[in-house]
């Protein structure tokens, strides 16, 4: 156990700002996944001697994510420039394929960035100090896992088509009978209403329970969740039905790879 | 100079040979993601914390009625602090339900708090440097003022089973809402009215669609007296974890949602200026008789339950 005082003896100038102060760390609130891009919702309040911003990490082997770090646009560290500041501050940075730069400490090299879908990044947030160097203490529960993936924005769907997530395996089709536009899940997986939300991203962790096998009526606004026999997840947000039931305009994306509920 | 690098330390201290002590305060992880929900004559609050330093101790609550917390109070743990001892250092989420106590905190029902959390704990070095006037903390504190405040009002809930045997397009047994002195839901029977009378403000009904099956639907009813909308917000884990409302997307009474065990239901009214019920299904058997077990919280003038 360390001692929870230490006592400096010496003799001449004391600078007190040479003392090595332990950086707050951040916390990961919220990591949105995108097409071919990530967007990493943070948390944090730092004021130590010489504060300078915050370095995102990523890495496909969670055991390595020191290993990469995401650079600014002047390609320099920190990540993220921020100022000190005594209350809880919110952050936020979008990683995306082929424009966000990277440098890898094993590799060695600086470059563009390549974020696929489908895949599983883990994402690791440091508070950073440049003089002398140092960041706060890594620690494996702050490190977040988030799968990339393909979105279709502004489609319109009519009642007598359907989709398929991703093959035809799991596939979704749409309908108006009863005088409403529904939708169903017509293999062996499911369909459930989220609610009101403000976009598509805004639940990024699928349910993995409270599908039904059963139509559910498509309402303007509303984020549904959708799950197909083989475990893969989509979700449908939509923007609106047209008043006779025949057609709706919806935003959609779907998780390729099978049982990861990050989407 | 010699120096010594230390990690995980709240306070530093150096004495000089021919310097005045000093000491510099390493502020604790603010306790961050901090965010409440109203429970009855209660509020719950999360938030995220990961502490390294050996002397948190764990975390202070403040209460306030008003946004500026210009009556802020910090919650005492008896007659000492911190509100909650908390020692570990790992990353954990944490879990505070602050209750009601009348003679040093009441939380009433109907009646909004602004609460925040603040990582604690104490030094003795700081008591003496303050002691000797080297302007160390009296009572050697180190604590961050929590800026972020989260809002609450507390408001009743509690829990209703209802049955139904003929459940095609009957509303037997239901949920109703009234509005006394407090808000309050109860058990509705609607004596064998069927479904297109429905008053009930929340039942559950069977449809029979070909493949699927008979499908339970939650529904307000198209006729609640209390002119409810309603929407589904899908499988939720937590009553308390889903605690803002949406702002829109209601949907006409009578509208049929999927009734499944977890879902969580919104009902919204513009009566009295804006009424909301959450309803959250913990269980539907379907036998000879179909039962639901529902939890429920309803509150006026607030879109937060």
């Amino acid at each position: 156990m360390w001692p929870c005082l230490l006592l400096l003896f010496s003799c001449g100038e004391q600078n007190p700002n040479a003392i090595d102060l332990d950086l707050n760390r951040p916390f990961i609130t919220r990591v949105v996944p995108g097409d071919k891009k990530i967007t990493v919702e943070f948390v944090a309040q730092n004021r130590e001697y010489g504060f300078d911003g915050y370095n995102i990490y990523i890495a496909e082997d969670k055991t390595r994510v020191r290993e990469q770090i995401v650079l600014s646009p002047t390609l320099v560290k920190p990540t993220l420039k921020a100022d000190a500041t005594t209350s809880v501050v919110t952050y936020t940075f979008t990683i995306e394929h082929n424009v966000t730069y990277y440098r890898s400490y094993t590799a060695g090299t600086v470059g563009n960035i390549s974020i696929f879908n489908g895949v599983g990044y883990n994402i690791w947030v440091a508070a950073y100090r440049a003089q002398p160097e140092k960041e706060s203490t890594y620690d494996l529960n702050l490190v977040s896992v988030v799968y990339p993936r393909p979105e279709f924005l502004s489609y319109t769907a009519l009642n007598t088509t359907g989709l398929s997530f991703p093959d035809a395996v799991g596939r979704i089709t749409f309908s108006n009978a009863g005088g409403a536009f529904c939708v169903i899940e017509t293999n062996g997986g499911g369909v459930q209403d989220m609610g009101y939300a403000s976009s598509l991203t805004g639940i990024v962790t699928a349910p993995t329970n409270g599908y039904s096998s059963a139509p559910c009526i498509l309402h303007a606004g509303h984020l549904y969740g959708i799950v197909t026999s083989t475990g893969v997840y989509a979700k449908l947000f939509v923007r609106s039905v047209s008043g006779t039931f025949d057609s709706a305009v919806i935003d959609y994306c779907y998780q390729p790879t099978a049982n990861v509920t990050s989407y | 100079m010699r120096l010594f690098l230390i990690f995980s330390f709240a306070v530093i201290a150096g004495l000089g040979c021919s310097d005045n002590p000093l000491a510099i305060i390493d502020d604790y992880n603010t306790p961050s993601d901090v965010r409440s929900a109203p429970s009855n004559a209660a509020i719950v609050i999360d938030f995220l914390s990961a502490n390294d330093a050996v002397d948190f101790l764990g975390f202070n609550v403040y209460i306030s009625s008003t946004s500026n917390m210009t009556d802020a109070r910090v919650i005492s743990n008896g007659a000492s602090l911190p509100t909650f001892a908390y020692l570990a250092h790992t990353y954990s989420n944490i879990r505070l339900v602050i209750t009601n106590d009348a003679s040093v905190r009441p939380l009433t029902n109907g009646y909004t708090y602004y609460v925040a959390v603040s990582a604690y704990g104490t030094n003795n070095y700081l008591t003496r440097l303050f002691q000797q006037g080297y302007g160390g903390n009296q009572g050697g504190v180190i604590e961050l003022m929590p800026t972020a405040l989260s809002a609450a009002m507390p408001r009743r809930e509690g829990v209703i089973v209802f049955s139904n045997n003929t459940f095609n397009a009957s509303a037997d047994d239901g949920i109703r809402y009234t509005q006394g002195a407090q808000t309050n839901c109860a058990l509705f029977d609607d004596a064998g009215a069927n479904e297109a009378a429905a008053t009930a403000d929340f039942y559950c009904s069977y449809t029979n669609i070909p493949g699927p099956g008979l499908v339970p639907y939650a529904v307000c009813g198209a006729n609640n007296p209390n002119s409810f909308q309603m929407q589904s917000l899908g499988f939720q884990n937590d009553f308390y974890a889903m605690a803002q409302m949406p702002a829109g997307g209601y949907t006409a009474a009578g509208t049929h949602y999927i009734c499944a065990s977890n879902h969580m239901y919104a009902l919204y009214s513009p009566n009295s200026g804006g009424t909301y019920v959450k309803i959250w299904v913990t269980s539907i058997t379907v036998g000879a008789r179909v039962t639901v077990t529902a939890r429920w919280a309803a509150v006026v003038g607030s879109s937060k339950l």
